[in-house]
């Protein structure tokens, strides 16, 4: 969501003037004195939002049936929210929960004009599209404003492979259209997937059961359809509230875990969920969550799950789990098991815990997969526990990718700094070409000012794999040739047991020396020609909305993307915090696209850093003929 | 009765135009609409509250 100055926020567009509502005087929804120039008396008695204050009139008088039922929605009520925490607290505690409730959960509502025509509240509000009402609400602007890291998130590839449905260009109303949104929610309603309107998948998808996927008439009324079809997701984990020295309210969550986990389905009333296994979620509950508002709060703490049932919005038609039977059955990880319990959640997922005995077991016959992963250059990866045993090595060179100022906190002891973002590398946003790999000279200028040499053993960190692989992939080509990611970053160090240190750290300069690979960094020209080839695959790593042309870099000459070029998204190629999925798994999920190593493979992206995230992945998977486009499509889209 | 028909046409035809002219003029002169079309008087009548997020809020919501 591009941000939005103050100004722009409530800037009238003229076309405005001329839609069924830009015809109405707008004090007649806002009040206010519409005669003053000046603004603090026009604003007088002004309602900055009356679909939430006073929807009846506001949008009442020409939408009746819709407000009456939308008033009740679960948009703007968050009832299950409720039930949920009337639940877990007691009687006696009830009042100081339901004030945690009103100051930190609340305010996630929405009503009529957050969803038609600004951002909703939560996301600072701000027109969409000049003050003009839509029907049908912006998916980037308004839903995912709300519903950011959970879903926006996981549809546009920015966790995972994107939605396929996201793909489609289908927006969030596709499925989740006016009937559901508007629907009132009964009071007797316990929780959101309870509601009759809801949309579901075989809404479209119907017949499943006597279609030509064998798969499905075996697993139909036994697993949820995201048991199958979804990926990785994000687990957040102990939430806690409370308000600032200046009353501002804030929460924190302690801890975010990218995985997936089935559970048994603990409560089958809800329509359509006649199923046994059910992906689920862990929520950010925590017993001491409102311990800020009194103590005791969550009495009944066990009474509701904290792994809930989840639909992640990352749908796929092929996925790692489904891949072939025993990567699901048999497999315990993937079942949430006792011992993924916390001590204070034990009971409250009782019915929700795998057992032993309730594991599908692993079947004999099944498909094989032929995945070859002797290629894989495994030293190019190395994880906490090694990087802990080897850090007095005098060959080895540490370096922190993440900006200046996360060093300054606290980073790995003798790690020097260095953001390729801001270092110098590539030419400025200013430049003719922006954001483009500097001339090798000073390049390689640059790291011997560093104390870097080619034939160091390099290990580069971050903490969400963005700028350490890409580095990574500057050093390859400036001729480094031990180089090797660290897994995880600097949350996997931590949780390997080990600390950080603040004071800063400096290497003595000396050559760098290396061999330039210039064939590692093409240009615009060269995948026009190359892209022409039946054995060159352009791979764009950019998220689905900027390959759909739904939103451009603000540098690009306009939105789009390659033509013939294949959208893997970011998410894609990293886990959430930087952790790397098995090599297989990549291989496999490159395979789904058609990229395979007796290709050449070009990576691109916006910038050109995603673009070299991506080619780092590759060369470590064995790629033997992987490129990165530095030009990307900010230099693309102006030229061509 | 044909020429006061017509009468009537032209009438109601002026009604029309003229109700319309003044709900245009009436959204022409409205303050909020005249200063909100504006970025530059936007800009300058801003009153600097931004929202803002406590310094202390961290992880996704
Ligand atoms: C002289 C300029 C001016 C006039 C006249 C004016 N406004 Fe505003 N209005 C602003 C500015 C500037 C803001 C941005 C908020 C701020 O900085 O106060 C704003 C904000 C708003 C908001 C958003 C408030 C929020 O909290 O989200 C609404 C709604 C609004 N105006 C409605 C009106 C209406 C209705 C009128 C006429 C009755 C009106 N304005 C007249 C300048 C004006």
């Amino acid at each position: 969501m591009v941000p939005l100055e103050p100004q722009e926020k409530v800037l009238l567009s003229t076309d405005f003037l001329s839609t069924t509502h830009g015809e109405l005087a707008c004090e007649s929804c806002h009040g206010g004195d519409a005669v003053s120039m000046d603004k603090s008396s026009a604003h007088t008695e002004m309602d900055p939002q009356p679909s939430i204050n006073n929807p009846r009139k506001a949008c009442g008088e020409c939408h009746e049936e819709i407000v009456e039922a939308a008033g009740d929605s679960l948009h703007a009520t968050l009832a299950p929210f409720t039930k949920v925490l009337q639940k877990r607290a007691t009687m006696d505690n009830w009042e100081h929960v339901d004030e945690a409730r009103k100051n930190h959960c609340a305010s996630c509502h929405t009503s009529c004009g957050g969803c038609h025509v600004s951002r909703p509240q939560s996301a600072e509000k701000g027109f969409v599209n000049g003050h003009t009402f839509q029907k049908r609400s912006d998916p980037l602007n308004q839903c995912t404003a709300c519903h950011g890291s959970r879903v926006g998130f996981e549809f546009y590839g920015q966790r995972g492979r994107g939605d396929v449905h996201a793909k489609a260009g289908m927006d969030c109303v596709a499925c989740h259209g006016a009937r559901e949104m508007h629907a009132a929610a009964p009071q007797y309603l316990q929780g959101r997937y309870d509601l009759d309107q809801m949309t579901r998948c075989t809404d479209c998808h119907e017949n499943l059961r006597f279609g030509s996927v064998r798969e499905h008439a075996v697993h139909i009324g036994k697993v949820q359809c995201q048991v199958c079809h979804s990926q990785t997701y994000v687990n957040c984990y102990s939430c806690h509230v409370g308000k600032d020295s200046e009353g501002m309210a804030f929460f924190q969550n302690s801890r975010e875990v990218e995985s997936m986990k089935i559970g048994l389905n603990d409560d089958d009333r809800a329509p359509g969920a006649g199923y046994r296994y059910m992906l689920v979620r862990h929520v950010p509950s925590d017993p001491e969550m409102f311990d800020f508002y009194g103590k005791d709060g969550f009495a009944n703490f066990g009474k509701v799950p904290t792994w809930k049932r989840t639909s992640p919005h990352n749908i796929q038609r092929r996925t790692w789990q489904a891949a072939t039977c025993n990567n699901c059955h048999g497999n315990r990880d993937l079942f949430l098991s006792e011992t993924d319990l916390l001590d204070y959640e034990k009971e409250a997922n009782s019915k929700v815990a795998v057992s032993d005995g309730m594991l599908p077991k692993a079947v004999t016959k099944t498909r094989k997969l032929s995945i070859d992963t002797s290629k894989v250059r495994t030293n190019m990866v190395v994880d906490a526990n090694w990087l802990h045993e080897n850090l007095e090595d005098k060959q080895l060179v540490v370096i922190d990718a993440r900006d200046s100022a996360a060093y300054d906190k606290g980073h790995i002891e003798g790690a020097i700094s260095l953001d390729p973002l801001t270092a110098g590398l590539r030419s400025g946003a200013d430049a003719e070409k922006p954001f483009t790999l500097e001339e090798h000279s000073k390049v390689a200028e640059f790291f011997s000012r560093k104390g870097i040499a080619a034939s160091d053993h390099i290990v580069v960190y971050d903490q969400k794999a963005s700028t350490a692989p890409a580095l990574l992939a500057f050093l390859e080509w400036a001729g480094a040739t031990r180089v090797s990611y660290l897994s995880g970053g600097v949350e996997g160090w931590h949780l390997g047991g080990f600390h950080t240190v603040s004071e800063p750290t400096t290497r003595e300069a000396h050559a760098f020396g290396g061999t330039v690979q210039p064939a590692f960094i093409v240009d615009s020209d060269t995948v026009a020609k190359l892209s022409e080839k039946p054995d060159t695959v352009v791979v764009d790593i950019r998220l689905i909305d900027r390959t759909l042309g739904l939103t451009k870099h603000e540098l690009a000459g306009r939105a789009g993307a390659i033509p013939g070029s294949i959208n893997v998204p970011f998410g894609a190629f990293y886990m959430e915090n930087g952790f790397l999925k098995s090599p297989t798994e990549l291989l496999w999920m490159l395979e789904t696209y058609g990229i395979t190593p007796d290709k050449t493979v070009i990576t691109t992206c916006d910038t050109g850093i995603a673009a070299a995230d991506g080619f780092f992945i590759l060369r470590y998977l064995g790629f033997p003929d992987v490129r990165v486009h530095d030009e990307a499509w900010v230099n693309w889209s102006r030229t061509r | 009765m044909k020429g006061s028909s017509g009468l009537f046409v032209v009438v109601l035809a002026g009604l029309l135009a003229g109700g319309l002219a003044s709900t245009a003029w009436a959204t022409d002169t409205s303050s909020c609409v005249t200063c909100h079309l504006d970025k530059e008087m936007l800009t300058r009548n801003l009153s600097g509250t931004t929202a803002r997020k406590s310094a202390m809020q961290s992880g996704q919501g």
